[in-house]
């Protein structure tokens, strides 16, 4: 195979690419000419410390990324307009939080009292109106190339930040290189979303899969059991000891083939299937995702809901050195058909099933996180496709609004207390500091410490940047 | 050393006794390229190669340019510096002389003229081409297409008139800078006086330096009229083979142009190799062996590109090596190249090991116990070639390499809707039951018309809207080609450019599709009764060739091909797609034959003769390009018979290699010195499980029975062939079945899957039933072992198991608990 980066472009100051991509990253922050020798100074520390010239850079050790499929109502939520006129403003109020000058809705009173640690931003905007394309766009910082209206996600999708993550940072350490809850995301009509996955990067890197909880149906699993994945349970009459002498019986097996065969190829599958086993049978993989032992008072701070002991498990997750868990919204029973695509009943939805659970296992993560000081190198990120029209509907719901929708980010360097950005007096355009999407993931992925212009090959070679966006330097 | 290079020489003489040297072979074996040199104004240079020991064989053959001495008979004309290093300093004439450690020399007259002559530099020849050397246009730096900290240049050079504006006319720039030209920019910037974040390119005294440095001085001249076109890079040596000690050689290109000038350009190329693992090559050409093995060296000058082909050979002789007698031109080829590279070939797969991968291989499927018993006692000389032939005539062959030819052709009900998913399969399956020759093949596809229910060869034609998708498929698949990248710019490694991308999209500019069904993209999925119909309309618009913005003719790789002529006063309409077709099958077509034949060779081997199979270019470089060559003509003169070649390719010594490797083959993969273990594909993997354990998997809306290898549509919800990677039939290409290294996900369907754990505790599986007919332990650890790995255990393995068994309370499940073992052991997972 031919490399692109033959020797001829190989930088001659004895800089490796990736190096040279680092020394890149440094425009996307806005160090430019006025700035030399601040770049030089960074230039000289590139071996080492990235922080000088790049603030936060890989500062995200672990990352939540809470995903609210179906665009929470900005406006209703973190965005709220008092004094918007009467058929845009809805019914909700804002109330204060614990950082002055800072409200949001009075649905969600716990959330308040944990202003501080994340930040609010409120002018992301957009023009993809469609559900499916732009889920492949939030979660992958990449514009979905829309070939037809038929969207489902395909291998030529770009990869999702986990895959990306395990892509090019890769950790052996017996645990998933990023898990998936509570399921799989589908479309109404069954179709997979794009972005949940590997992507053009292969199957390899596809999310480690917790199955929680039926894609449609309202769970029958009021104890969240299945919190702790299929695919690692074992099946009925089978047991860890059980399991341990089938393996013995296989080494008998195997024994001729390792002695005879020194291609290689098999010794990879080895280091696979040890992965695979010690997943199963390590106490310290199966207790990670075992919800049933943690405190009842915990697990009730979090909700018993979906949500709720998805986002324990989460953090649970992280805990344990899973670098990455998307945590996908659903609604708790009996409303776990529908995410949070409004275009009906907004207000009693939001006051019912959407709210609340968020509230609550939200606000109980921040705050752990906080206490156990995890906060500081650990990126949440709160978000949805987009959000919702101005103007409520006649079936009393709002409908997709892209020009403008807020997002939460906390830790991992983000500075909490603050809103960045700001939309007009009916949340309907944005009037201060506009974000785009890809910008916004691009910042995700520099607190994870992936340069964007970091390149990754598609099957046919081609190369990709990682995002073609520009980390928000005023939010980090 | 030194003796060994004598002993060289001495050989060279021996054999060619005294006077028998050809007169152009020079003084005693030492060759100087190019044997005369012009130089016309300051800044030419000229780049000697040479050669010792060139006596057209190779083991002497060794590159002296930068040990040989040279001196010039006038330095006030030419100076000839250290590594043949030829400058100009005055015009006339002299001569350079070259001397190696032996003494021997040759005499290289130079001519040297118009030094008072004000030559501009160049935009266009040298400017264009440091930019292009140094990466500055590269994809990763300012040729990405929002640039690089707000400076675009195109990408790889290819549009020399937008880069010149981009330089020289930018409002805010001050990349060139006329009144005080050192502090332009473009040189404060590529030479790290000012920080760069691409770092220091060159240096403020280096040739290049100079180049753009004069440019700006004599005023950005752009010589877009009087620069003449590059017509073609010369590139020498443009093959050879060195033996140690020789482990490095000098390349030298010449640029030939359209007024008929020349120029030795060897400094402005681009280099790069195709396989970083044997050698590596200078920013000025030398290329110099890491290990043995072969490689191309890319060449890129301005918009041409050049490739050389070196192989270094091994250090040791290679006579010792012994090969199985040839069982034909296939066993004979790889083996000279193995001979040649110094690579054992490893001995002869046992009866266990070939059996099993044959029938895998053609069939997809195990060996029964039984089956392997009668193989195993079989003593006739002749088995396997019975075998073999008896193999191909098997329905389940069909199945498989049906299945081979719909993965890649994306068939399935998303992109073709439930019926014609079926039918199409169905259409597949006929032409690889009734023999139809696969050029045939392609041509029914690639000229399909009329409705796809009566003609679902047309249901080619509906997995891609657009001309250009059809053309990339076409490319892809047939001739072995990816033209993606030609889509929005010329290819960055190949020849491709935008006006063969566009020439080909134009074939397919008046495909039509019409009718209720799933368009392209998969919408109206849901249309069952779909009677689509594939049309050709010859008034559709034109393909348009977007750079350009005017339309293009369909033209194939540059070659016009014949339209067919529409018969007088007939109403018939012009299709293109029949001179394709022809065109893409003819025998002189050097594309077809031996993509289809490196696709055959693929699938039996696990890696393409070419690697990746659709990726043909002259920078990837076949493994072994006369087994390809034979292997294509092979195919065609069997009038593209596929079991022709299967069974050529089952036949020989080469295919029957074991896995196991032997002391110096143990890194080779791409010469077929030994068998390469992979693992099984999903659906042979699914199959193999079901046939073992006797119970098969159900499959929603097929009747029961139905092997994976067997369902027409990717989309069945199996979490097993999921997890195994199935094909969704998304694009054109083989890569889509991930082949390389397993998945976490892979090997917990083995250890805990519901597929695997089902099968085994099914109380009517194969061990039921053998339990039923009170098989005693032995009997029954046998058959398991027959049927899974396809041979008897091992003494020791079946010591163990018995006394496994003894010991467990629970006989089925201890027996169980072996079963399981073996579907969890690496020969039933591998096809080896």
């Amino acid at each position: 195979m031919l490399s692109i980066d033959g020797p001829a472009l190989r930088f001659c100051d004895g800089f490796s690419r990736r190096e040279f991509l680092r020394i890149g990253g440094l425009s996307t922050l806005g160090v430019g000419l006025p700035h030399l020798m601040e770049a030089q100074k960074a230039a000289a520390a590139l071996s080492g410390d990235n922080s000088r010239g790049l603030r936060h850079f890989g500062r995200a050790k672990r990352c939540i990324f809470l995903y609210m499929w179906g665009g929470p109502p900005h406006q209703d939520t973190f965005d709220l307009k008092p004094d918007a006129p009467r058929e845009h403003r809805g019914e909700f109020r804002p109330i204060p939080t614990n950082v002055q000058g800072i409200s949001i809705s009075d649905h969600l009173p716990l959330l308040a009292q944990q202003a501080d640690k994340y930040a609010i931003v409120r002018s992301l905007t957009h023009d993809e109106p469609d559900h499916i394309a732009q889920a492949h766009d939030v979660l992958t910082g990449n514009h979905y190339i829309k070939r037809s209206t038929f969207i489902t996600a395909r291998r030529t999708d770009h990869p999702h930040y986990g895959a990306v993550l395990a892509k090019l940072q890769p950790r052996n350490n017996g645990l998933p290189a990023y898990v998936q809850l509570p399921c799989l995301l589908r479309s109404n009509s069954g179709k997979v979303i794009p972005g949940q996955n590997g992507g053009f990067l292969g199957q390899k890197f596809d999310p480690f899969m917790v199955d929680a909880v039926p894609n449609k149906e309202p769970s029958q699993d009021p104890e969240f059991t299945r919190f702790s994945p299929s695919n690692i349970r074992l099946p009925g009459g089978l047991t860890v000891s059980r399991l341990q002498m089938r393996r013995s019986l296989v080494e008998t097996i195997d024994q001729h083939i390792r002695e005879t065969d020194r291609s290689g190829t098999l010794e990879s599958y080895d280091s696979i299937y040890q992965r695979a086993f010690s997943l199963v049978s390590s106490p310290q993989a199966r207790e990670a995702f075992d919800l049933s032992k943690v405190d009842p008072k915990v697990r009730d701070r979090y909700g018993r809901h979906t949500f709720g002991q998805g986002v324990l498990a989460a953090r649970r997750l992280v805990e344990a050195g899973v670098p990455l868990v998307t945590v996908y919204w659903r609604n708790g029973p009996p409303r776990s058909d529908i995410g949070w695509d409004n275009h009906i009943n907004n207000f009693p939805d939001l006051k019912k099933w959407q709210l609340p659970p968020n509230d609550r296992a939200v606000s109980a993560l921040l705050e752990d996180l906080h206490q156990s000081g995890l906060l500081d190198d650990t990126l949440v990120v709160w978000i949805g496709e987009f959000g919702r029209t101005p103007n409520i509907n006649r079936r009393g719901g709002r409908d997709h609004w892209p020009q403008a929708f807020s997002a939460l980010l906390a830790g991992a360097g983000i500075r909490g207390g603050e809103v960045y950005g700001a939309t007009d007096k009916s949340a309907a355009y944005v009037a201060d500091s506009p974000v785009s999407q890809i910008d916004l993931s691009a910042t995700i992925y520099h607190l994870l410490g992936i340069d964007v212009e970091t390149q990754l090959y598609d099957p046919l070679d081609r190369p990709h940047a990682v995002c073609k966006g520009t980390p928000v330097t005023g939010l980090l | 050393m030194r003796t060994v290079r004598w002993i060289g020489f001495l050989s060279l003489v021996l054999v060619f006794g005294a006077g028998a040297l050809p007169a152009t072979l020079l003084a005693e074996g030492l060759d100087v390229q190019p044997s005369r040199v012009e130089l016309r104004g300051q800044r030419d240079q000229q780049r000697l190669v040479v050669t010792g020991g060139s006596d057209g064989s190779s083991e002497s053959i060794r590159d002296l340019t930068h040990a040989a001495q040279y001196s010039s008979s006038d330095s006030s004309i030419v100076e000839a510096r250290a590594g043949g290093v030829l400058l100009p300093r005055g015009n006339g004439t002299a001569v350079v002389r070259v001397r190696n450690a032996d003494g021997v020399t040759v005499d290289v007259p130079v001519e040297v003229s118009a030094m008072d002559v004000a030559l501009a530099v160049s935009f266009r020849h040298s400017v264009a081409a440091v930019l292009g050397k140094h990466g500055c246009n590269s994809g990763a730096c300012h040729g990405s297409p929002k640039g690089k900290n707000g400076f675009r240049l195109s990408l790889r050079g290819h549009d020399p008139d937008l880069d010149y504006e981009t330089l020289t006319r930018e409002v805010v720039s001050r990349r060139t800078n006329l009144s005080t030209p050192e502090d332009s920019l473009m040189l404060l910037k590529a030479t790290g006086i000012v920080a760069h974040q691409g770092g220091k390119r060159f240096s403020t005294d280096s040739k290049d330096y100079g180049f753009l440095h004069d440019w700006i001085v004599e005023g950005l001249n752009d010589d877009r009229e009087a620069a003449a076109p590059l017509v073609r890079l010369e590139v020498f040596p443009s093959r050879r083979a060195l033996r140690p000690p020789a482990a490095s050689q000098q390349l030298l290109i010449t640029a030939h142009y359209a007024d008929g000038s020349r120029r030795d350009v060897t400094d402005l190329c681009v280099y790069s190799v195709s396989d970083k693992e044997i050698a590596d090559v200078g920013v000025l050409g030398l290329v110099e062996r890491k290990s043995k093995g072969e490689v191309a060296v890319l060449v890129r000058y301005l918009d041409q590109m050049r490739t050389a082909r070196l192989t270094f050979l091994p250090e040791e002789a290679t006579d010792h090596l012994t090969y199985p007698k040839p069982q034909s031109y296939i066993d004979q080829l790889v083996f000279d190249k193995l001979r040649l590279l110094g690579i054992p070939a490893s001995p002869r797969a046992d009866d266990n090991e070939f059996l099993r991968r044959v029938y895998l291989d053609t069939i997809s499927l195990l060996p029964t116990s039984a089956q392997v018993r009668a193989f195993l006692s079989d003593s006739t000389p002749d088995k396997r070639a019975r075998l073999i032939d008896g193999l191909l005539e098997r329905p389940e062959f069909v199945d498989y390499w049906s299945m081979k030819w719909l993965d890649v052709l994306s068939s399935s009900r998303k992109n073709l809707g439930g019926i014609a998913v079926h039918r199409f399969q169905r259409w597949v399956h006929n032409a690889i039951a009734s023999r139809m020759p696969l050029d045939e093949m392609v041509r029914q596809l690639v000229t399909a018309n009329g409705d796809v229910n009566q003609n679902p060869a047309g249901n080619f034609y509906r997995v891609a809207a657009e001309p250009h998708e059809r053309a990339e498929i076409t490319a892809q698949l047939f001739l072995g080609v990816r033209m993606e990248c030609a889509r929005c710019h010329n290819h960055p490694f190949e020849r491709w450019t935008q006006d063969d991308y566009y020439g080909m999209a134009a074939f397919f500019a008046g495909v039509k599709i019409k009718g209720p069904g799933p368009d392209a993209g998969g919408n109206n999925a849901k249309v069952k009764d779909d009677r689509q119909v594939v049309w050709y309309d010859a008034r559709a618009p034109k393909v348009t060739h977007p750079g350009r913005g005017t339309t293009v003719d369909p033209r194939a790789f540059g070659e016009d091909v014949p339209e067919e002529s529409a018969s007088a006063g007939s109403a018939r309409v012009l299709d293109p797609r029949q001179g394709l077709a022809r065109w893409l099958t003819s025998e002189s077509n050097p594309f077809f034959a031996p993509s289809v034949a490196n696709r055959i060779w693929y699938h039996l081997f696990g890696r393409g003769i070419v690697d990746p199979v659709d990726d043909f270019r002259d920078s990837n470089p076949p493994s072994n390009d006369e087994l390809l060559a034979a292997l294509a003509a092979d195919l065609a003169q069997s009038q593209f018979d596929l079991r022709h070649v299967i069974r050529q390719i089952l036949n020989s010594e080469t295919y029957q290699r074991t896995s196991r490797t032997v002391d110096g083959n143990e890194n080779d993969i791409k010469y077929f010195s030994h068998s390469v273990p992979r693992l099984l594909g999903a659906e042979q993997l699914l199959d193999s499980l079901c046939q073992v354990s006797g119970i098969p998997e159900t499959y929603e809306g097929f009747p029961p029975g139905t092997r994976a290898v067997q369902l027409p549509d990717p989309g069945v919800e199996n979490g097993f062939l999921a997890a195994f990677g199935k094909p969704q039939r998304n694009i054109a290409c083989e890569c889509e079945r991930e082949g390389d290294g397993a998945t976490i996900s892979q090997a917990l369907e083995m250890v805990r899957g519901d597929t695997v754990h089902a099968k085994i505790r099914n109380e009517k599986n194969t061990l039921g039933k053998m339990l039923e007919r009170k098989l005693g332990d032995d009997d029954v650890i046998n058959e398991l072992y027959l049927s899974t790995v396809s041979r008897p255990p091992r003494e020791a393995e079946k010591k163990t198991a018995l006394q496994f068994v003894a010991q467990s309370e629970d006989r089925r499940q201890a027996l169980e608990d072996v079963l399981w073992a073996l579907f969890n052991s690496k020969e039933f997972l591998f096809r080896r």
